[in-house]
């Protein structure tokens, strides 16, 4: 009797602990939000907008991704590090340039992300049960619609720009089974088209925001949109979308001193940058264009490091040959925008024997402390320095100020090519003029498609635009291969649209494009 | 049989007195006469038994039934009679009831003799832990450390029984003995032996999977602080190797080789790391849920049992795929208390060192170099020195990093064990310190473990036990912050200028070796960098057991432990010369614990003698829980308060994590054991597994295996076959899980993301994994089959196994095309199969037996596996599984497979016009560059162009061709040498320790290809540029032979220590991991990657005092 009754207490045992079972493996994660929870609500759809910003600025954060938009083009060369730059230098120079290249994959992957993000936004919008007559909520509903129908635009337009062929990302992929093709040049077009056109009337004015210019506005819009008709040869429009911004008064040109500087970085010229601050998230979310054009010029020996050549150099990067014969020697532009000599401070060390503190480094009286040649004090550009406002440091690798995506400079050349190639030579004349005078040189007084494209260089060089510009005029290949000096022996046809990246074109099976395999 | 009459006495007597039960003569009143005269005492008990109703039991073995007596006696009772008889005798007597007089020894009649004697085997060792019972009651003793015992006997008539796992049992009758010494012979089978098989233990004949074992003094030869590390080379088919000689760092390691493909690795945070192909650790039925190994001192470890198969493993179902190893501790040995101290020392250094470039060559491959860029007639040294160098190269100096930087580095080790207590209470206890100090400055390890494991036996039918540990480690890990990050990057360094210099003409450290900025001086980033480790452990394993009837016993085991980690990194201001005045810092603590109980009930029990059944249930569940927090931070603050000015940091620069880690299981599991008359045994076995690491329909899973195994060698027709000593079948099927993956992968999550305007940060949510709500088990198949032999009487033993498995529902990151949104295009899926076989072997043979004695183990085992599929998205038009070449995957091959060009030589001088001609894309292709085998075309034919068509499958860098063991054991008179040999063949590493030979830094001292050397063995150095083809042409032979270990001891003779509390002394020299004979000499280790703290070796001397 004993021994059942023992029995019996252990088969409870059994049981009660049995009913336990439940407590140790139903487990909650602590640390992980539901993304029902974010897309459910307009104030979610909301919060989502900082990360889509993020995607469209992620590449800023990479070393090779500072440089992409630069790269081989007639107007830059390498620098003397960027062998450094495993990924990118096989991008720049295109040796061993191919479909498994690691900062392609990144790129696309990260263009693809924020069309994800935009696409799952857009469908929970269309979800969301508001009430219509509540105006404060549907004024918000649209101006996230907005932001979104841009983004989508912005994203698709960089990468039909580099990859020609791309998948249209114009809904939720959540269906594994679905067939990925690649669609037409004119249907991602006629998609950034409708969205920009979309996103317009329901975005802001410039000036309705705050002073800052790292908001979506119609005056982003509508450059974009400039550009995007340029692309596909409407020029009558891009004209028309060109004149719209540059009749806003939000926008105007600026002082030479003004445009680049680190204290204006907020100034009317600005029609977008992508914004940094430090507090965000140390030197992981800082950029790194900051010194991406800066030759080794602290190997002279008599020259220290300073925050007015823009601090720590890196040399991935520099303005080709050709691109400083195009200027004349009063152009403003020229000593504004550049820095064209190295002097010997003789802070940290001395200058060489012979050479006096003051004294300009030249061919004839410098020493290097590494063996890294002359081209340790070639000039460069000076568009993306940085100093220690934002606190960088003199040694920093990255940096904190914003990074000009477009600018009005640029619509007043997107407009005088447009007129000039829609046949209305007395309104392009009254566009680039206005950048010549700015400039202090002569106003023109006819054009023609190397003027256009000499006076792109010299207002534009080493910003982003020269790349898709040689592309849509369909010279990219004959002028790298005439005045860039490292890219042009190697650049060959089929260079001129990027791989697609090997992951994706072999789980999708979409076709590879021509000359990659 | 001297032993077998006073059994049958005992029988006799015991049926007489059933029978006689109610007669009651009282026989003393019979008077007996009697008159002899020198006759034998037997004769006399004849006389009397022919004289009286008398009847006489006597063993014919008492010496004294010859001595002659007279006597002369009238009208005597027969107690008188004996009484005078036997006076002067060492025999007694007794009268029973029914007239019978039984002659016995004297002594026999004192119940409270005590008996004491040494045990020894038959090489005259003693053997401890030998259980000692009186016969027919439950008085005990057990044999201590140096095989002595002692037992109060508490019968007349005494009778002891020895035994001893492995060794045939005696029973000796005590007679007028008091000290009882005994020679134990070894069981003819090894199948004696118990085995430890997961809840639960097994004699080793009735045991059908596979399983190895080994004692926990075999791992002390090694003198490593990582128990597991200590396994190396001794059981065929677990393959250990050490990746960083950080002291105290953790092993890799496999149990037949590789299956699973995911893995998950967190940089920042280790803890998060998963390793998909790790075994699953067991200690004393708790299984090892987080932290280092190697808090666990390996002197506490009694024997680790290695579970091999799926009959042996799928008891741990759904963690189980990879080998389970069981570790059991040591318990308390009752007896006379015995301490025992141990105490060594050592040095440490390098087992091996890569050659560098010297100084005049390091030049001359910078000269090299410039050639290799550019057509110059000649290069001066004034053109690739820096100021710097060339102020060392006038003056003739050139250094060796590798003497800057290492010093030797010691091990001290001393520990006091103290076993004892009674057959009611029993204890061990430990204290050991441990103390390790690297071969890079700043760098040491030290290990405080303190264990006490007891039990309690109040009645014959529970006992209580504890066992209970407390672990810390504090090491200085300072020696690995030559890379901001968490990562030693040793390699750097060693590519430092060897016309650099590490201090200024002042005397002060320089940041760099010259003005190289990158060239970083390790020294002085010692100097200004601070990383320490903490851990703590505190765990205890309760548990009680009950024996509710015979065979029946139901125990509840316990478990409970906390843990704290604590690691801080300090970086101050000057660390990093390119950020000057920029502090970072690291602290990231911490804590958790883990929680387990069992109720196991087993029962077994022998019916008829021939039908042997063990049946085991079990429920129980376990809990983990472990959280840390990081905190990170740059900013520019003193230099003065180290990691504690963390505080002083602007809060807007702080990074901080906190990351919770929880888990959970509970299952129930079956097994029931048969075995027919020795000779047939059946185990099957089945856990229900619930676990929190998969979606609400997905936490069950069933694991089943069945396992048969055939004693041959006790089959009738087999007894005659004299050699054979034993030969045994096993065959076994079964199912294990895998459910390493981090943990709530089935999860879908937002992503928390931010962005900027105005200088002002702005929070927001975004899409982020998207989850996968169908995640389940990896499953493995595993079907096993086996023999155990041993011929000559198991002077040749030995086994062969082989295995077969097939692993489906592989949990890996599938790279899902990016469009579908998943946060870096990667879903955890189960998707892909690989299948996986081999063999391992192993064979003892005792060449010689006696005083000189020589035993020789090897083993040898061959592990292949294959990638069946990668699955969903892993097809092509027909649906026949197709490669993924991204992660290097590719179907049929190894899943470590290294894919690359086949690099045969260098293009010589003449060959230009070749070169180019096969490297059209390579404009540049000339002359020096590496020439790689043409070895197929689009239509697959050699086309005489070098692409993507030409690339092949070059051999595993993680799986060998085999690899074995050979242990070989002398011994003489209490000396023992020990010698282990470890060799892995077959395998292939990329050598990142030859570096871009652009000039800029030193490298390994590689034969490379000028004008002037026309060697095929690597290209021409060039400053402009990375030789092409850069991993293919590193790609070498990492196959080995290791001397692992080496151990000499000397036990003195016992003789030295009578009249002094000792028991026993031995001194002995121990090596480990002292030589390797390999063609990848250019590296730390064949086994270690070029980031890695550098591999060491190390030498010991110690002393070991039992009292």
């Amino acid at each position: 009797m004993k021994k059942i009754t023992s029995y019996f207490y252990l088969a409870c045992l059994v049981f009660i602990m049995a009913g336990c079972t439940k407590d140790f493996v139903d487990l909650e994660p602590d640390d992980l939000l539901s993304p029902e929870v974010i897309y459910s609500s307009l104030e979610g759809i909301e919060s989502s907008i900082p990360g889509i910003f993020y995607q469209a600025r992620e590449y800023a954060s990479w070393e090779d991704g500072c440089e992409y938009k630069y790269g081989s083009t007639d107007l830059e060369r390498a620098g003397t590090n960027l062998r450094d730059d495993i990924d990118y230098n096989a991008v720049y120079l295109l040796v061993s340039f191919d479909a498994e290249n690691e900062f392609i994959k990144d790129l696309w992957e990260s263009l693809y992300k924020g069309l994800h993000k935009c696409n799952v936004a857009m469908e929970s919008i269309d979800k969301l049960e508001l009430n219509e007559n509540d105006e404060e909520l549907t004024d918000r509903r649209d101006a996230v619609a907005g932001i979104l129908y841009f983004f989508r635009a912005y994203f698709h337009l960089n990468l039909v720009q580099r990859w020609d062929n791309i998948v249209l990302a114009d809904h939720v992929f959540s269906d594994p089974s679905e067939t990925i093709v690649l669609a037409t040049k004119e249907q991602v077009y006629s998609l950034i088209i409708s969205d920009l056109l979309a996103a317009i009337p329901l975005l802001p004015e410039a000036n309705t925001i705050t002073t800052d210019r790292g908001h979506i506005t119609k005056g982003v819009a509508r450059h974009v949109l400039a550009l995007t008709y340029m692309d596909v040869e409407e020029y009558g429009s891009a004209a028309e979308m060109a004149t719209a911004v540059v009749n806003d008064p939000a926008y105007e040109l600026v002082g030479i001193g003004e445009v680049f500087s680190v204290a204006y970085q907020d100034n009317n010229e600005i029609i977008l940058s992508w914004q940094f601050t430090q507090a965000e998230g140390g030197s992981n979310l800082g950029q790194r264009l900051s010194n991406r054009f800066l030759p080794l010029y602290d190997r002279v020996i008599g020259v220290t490091r300073d925050f007015k050549y823009g601090g720590r150099p890196y040399s991935r990067l520099s303005p080709s040959e050709y691109y400083w014969t195009l200027f004349e020697e009063d152009d403003l532009r020229l000593d504004g925008w550049h820095t064209r000599f190295y002097v010997y401070d003789g802070i940290a060390e001395p200058p060489p024997e012979g050479v006096n503190v003051g004294d300009t480094v030249t061919l004839e009286n410098y020493e290097l402390s590494e063996p890294v040649g002359p081209r340790a004090f070639e000039p460069t550009t000076a568009k993306h320095h940085e100093d220690g406002t934002f606190g960088r440091l003199i040694g920093s690798a990255e940096g904190w100020r914003n990074i000009i995506q477009y600018r009005l400079g640029e619509t007043y050349m997107i407009g005088a090519e447009a007129y000039y190639r829609s046949g209305d030579m007395d309104a392009a004349l009254l566009m680039i003029n206005e950048l010549r005078k700015r400039a202090d040189v002569d106003e023109f007084t006819t054009l023609n498609d190397d003027m256009i494209l000499d006076e792109h260089a010299r207002e534009l060089g080493q910003e982003y635009s020269r790349y898709p510009m040689l592309k849509r005029l369909d010279i990219l290949v004959e002028r790298v291969q005439a005045h860039n000096v490292d890219v042009g022996p190697v650049m060959q046809d089929y260079h001129v649209r990027w791989p697609i990246p090997y992951g994706f074109q072999k789980l999708t099976k979409v076709p590879q494009n021509e000359g990659y395999y | 049989m001297r032993l077998h009459l006073t059994s049958k006495l005992f029988f006799i007597i015991g049926l007489f007195a059933v029978l006689n039960a109610s007669a009651n003569v009282y026989s003393d009143s019979k008077r007996i006469s009697i008159q002899v005269k020198d006759v034998e005492i037997r004769e006399l008990f004849r006389e009397i038994e022919n004289n009286s109703e008398y009847t006489f039991f006597f063993n014919e073995q008492f010496a004294e039934l010859d001595k002659k007596v007279s006597m002369d006696i009238t009208d005597q009772n027969i107690s008188m009679i004996l009484d005078k008889l036997l006076d002067n005798t060492l025999m007694d007597y007794e009268i029973l009831d029914n007239d019978f007089v039984v002659i016995v020894p004297k002594s026999s009649k004192q119940p409270g003799t005590v008996i004491t004697g040494t045990v020894n085997d038959a090489y005259g060792d003693p053997i401890p832990g030998v259980n000692i019972v009186e016969k027919g009651t439950t008085n005990g003793a057990i044999t201590d450390l140096t095989g002595n015992y002692s037992i109060t006997v508490t019968t007349t008539d005494a009778v002891l029984i020895f035994s001893s796992v492995g060794y045939n049992e005696e029973e000796i009758d005590v007679g007028t003995q008091t000290k009882i010494d005994l020679i134990l012979i070894e069981s003819i089978e090894v199948l004696d032996e118990v085995v430890v098989i997961g809840y639960g233990s097994m004699q080793r004949t009735n045991v059908t999977g596979s399983i190895a074992s080994i004692k926990g003094e075999e791992i002390t030869k090694a003198p490593v602080p990582n128990l597991v590390e200590a396994l190396r080379g001794q059981i065929p088919g677990v393959r250990i190797t050490r990746n960083s000689g950080l002291p105290g760092s953790d092993v890799d390691f496999t149990i037949r080789g590789k299956r699973s493909i995911g893995a998950a690795e967190d940089e920042d945070n280790p803890e998060l790391n998963v390793n998909a192909n790790e075994p699953l650790i067991v200690i004393d039925g708790v299984p090892y849920t987080g932290g280092s190994i190697s808090d666990i001192n390996p002197d506490d470890i009694e024997n680790i049992d290695v579970l091999k198969d799926a009959a042996a493993t799928s008891i741990y179902g759904s963690s189980a795929a990879n080998g389970v190893v069981l570790i059991t501790t040591k318990s308390g040995v009752p007896g006379k208390t015995s301490i025992r101290v141990n105490a060594s020392t050592g040095i440490t250094d390098l087992v091996q060192r890569p050659e560098m470039f010297d100084g005049p060559g390091y030049l001359q491959l910078k000269i090299d170099a410039v050639h290799g860029s550019r057509e110059v007639e000649q290069v001066m040294p004034e053109e690739v020195l820096d100021p710097i160098e060339l102020e060392n190269y006038y003056a003739g100096e050139d250094m060796d990093w590798h003497d800057a930087i290492l010093k030797k580095g010691r091990i001290n080790q001393f520990g006091v064990s103290i076993t004892g207590g009674t057959n009611k209470f029993k204890y061990y206890v430990n204290g050991d310190l441990y103390r390790e100090t690297g071969i890079v400055q700043h760098s040491t390890y030290n290990r405080y473990s303190f264990r006490v494991n007891s039990e309690y036996a109040p009645y014959n039918f529970v006992k209580i036990g504890a066992r209970a540990l407390f672990a810390t480690t504090q090491a200085d890990e300072t020696g690995t912050t030559l890379d901001a990050s968490d990562d030693p990057d040793f390699g750097d360094f060693i590519g430092n200028s060897t016309w650099g210099r590490t201090e200024d003409s002042l005397g002060n450290l320089t940041p760099t070796a010259n003005s190289d900025q990158f060239q970083h001086n390790p020294l002085y980033r010692y100097a200004h960098s601070e990383a320490q480790r903490n851990k703590y452990r505190t765990s205890i394993t309760p548990y009680i057991e009950f024996r509710i009837i015979e065979g029946l016993t139901y125990k509840i085991n316990g478990f409970v432990e906390f843990r704290n980690e604590r690691f801080t990194r300090y970086l101050d201001g000057e660390y990093d010369a390119q950020r000057l005045g920029e502090n970072t810092y690291k602290v990231d603590f911490g804590q958790g614990y883990s929680y387990l109980l069992d109720n196991i009930v087993n029962f077994e029990r022998t019916f008829a003698q021939k039908h042997m059944v063990n049946v085991t249930g079990v429920y129980g569940f376990q809990g983990n829980r472990f959280e840390n927090m990081i905190m990170q931070a740059v900013d520019l603050n003193t230099n003065y308060l180290g990691i504690y000015d963390i505080e002083n940091v602007n809060p807007a620069l702080l990074d901080p994590e906190l990351n919770p880690k929880k888990s959970g299981k509970a299952y129930f599991v079956a097994r029931l054991g048969y075995a027919y008359d020795n000779r047939y045994s059946l185990t099957l076995s089945r856990r229900w597994d619930y676990t929190s690491q998969f979606g609400p329909d997905r936490k069950k899973g069933v694991f089943s295996s069945a396992a048969a195994a055939w004693n041959v060698h006790n089959e009738a027709f087999l007894q005659n076959f004299a050699q054979l000593t034993f030969l045994k079948y096993r065959i076994s099927w079964g199912e294990v899980g895998n459910d390493r993956i981090p943990e709530f992968s089935y999860v879908p999550s937002a992503s928390p993301s931010t962005y900027t305007w105005s200088g002002n940060v702005v929070n927001g949510w975004t899409t982020g994994e998207s989850g996968n709500n169908i995640l389940q088990w990896e499953t493995s198949k595993q079907f096993n089959t086996g023999i155990d032999f041993g011929f000559f009487r198991s002077r040749i033993s030995g086994m062969v196994d082989y295995y077969l498995s097939k692993n489906i529902d592989l949990l890996y990151e599938e790279q899902v095309p990016i469009i579908f949104g998943d946060a870096d295009g990667l879903i955890m899926a189960n998707v892909a199969e690989t299948k996986s076989w081999g063999i391992d072997a192993s064979l003892t043979g005792k060449i010689f037996n006696g005083d000189f004695k020589w035993i020789v183990t090897v083993n040898w085992a061959k592990d292949k596996n294959e990638i069946v599929n990668l699955g969903g998205a892993k097809v092509d038009e027909e649906g026949n599984p197709i490669d993924d070449p991204a992660n290097g995957w590719f179907i049929g091959e190894d899943i470590d497979v290294i894919y690359d060009y086949d690099f045969i030589g260098v293009y010589q001088l003449g060959e230009e016009a070749t070169a180019l001609a096969m490297h059209p894309d390579k404009a540049y292709y000339t002359a020096g560059d590496p020439k790689i085998r043409d070895i197929s075309g689009p239509d697959g034919v050699p086309d005489g162009i070098i692409d993507e068509y030409d690339k092949t499958f070059l051999g595993s860098s993680v799986t060998p061709k085999w690899y074995g063991g050979l242990t070989s054991t002398f011994s003489y008179k209490g000396i023992e040498l020990s010698i282990l040999l470890e060799t892995v063949q077959g395998i292939k590493r990329v050598n990142y320790f030859i570096n871009a030979l652009t000039g800029r830094d030193n490298t390994v001292k590689i034969n490379y290809w000028t004008p002037d050397n026309p060697t095929n063995d690597f290209p021409q150095p060039n400053a402009r540029s990375v030789y092409d083809y850069r991993d293919a042409v590193r790609v070498q032979d990492a196959s080995f032979l290791a001397i692992r270990n080496v151990s000499l001891s000397y036990d003195l003779p016992s003789s030295l220590f009578t009249n002094i509390p000792i028991q026993g002394v031995r001194v002995y020299v121990r090596g480990n991991n002292l030589k390797y004979f390999t063609k990848y000499t250019l590296s730390y280790s064949p086994e270690s990657d070029w980031q890695e703290y550098p591999i060491t070796k190390n030498w010991t001397f110690g002393l070991n005092v039992t009292f």
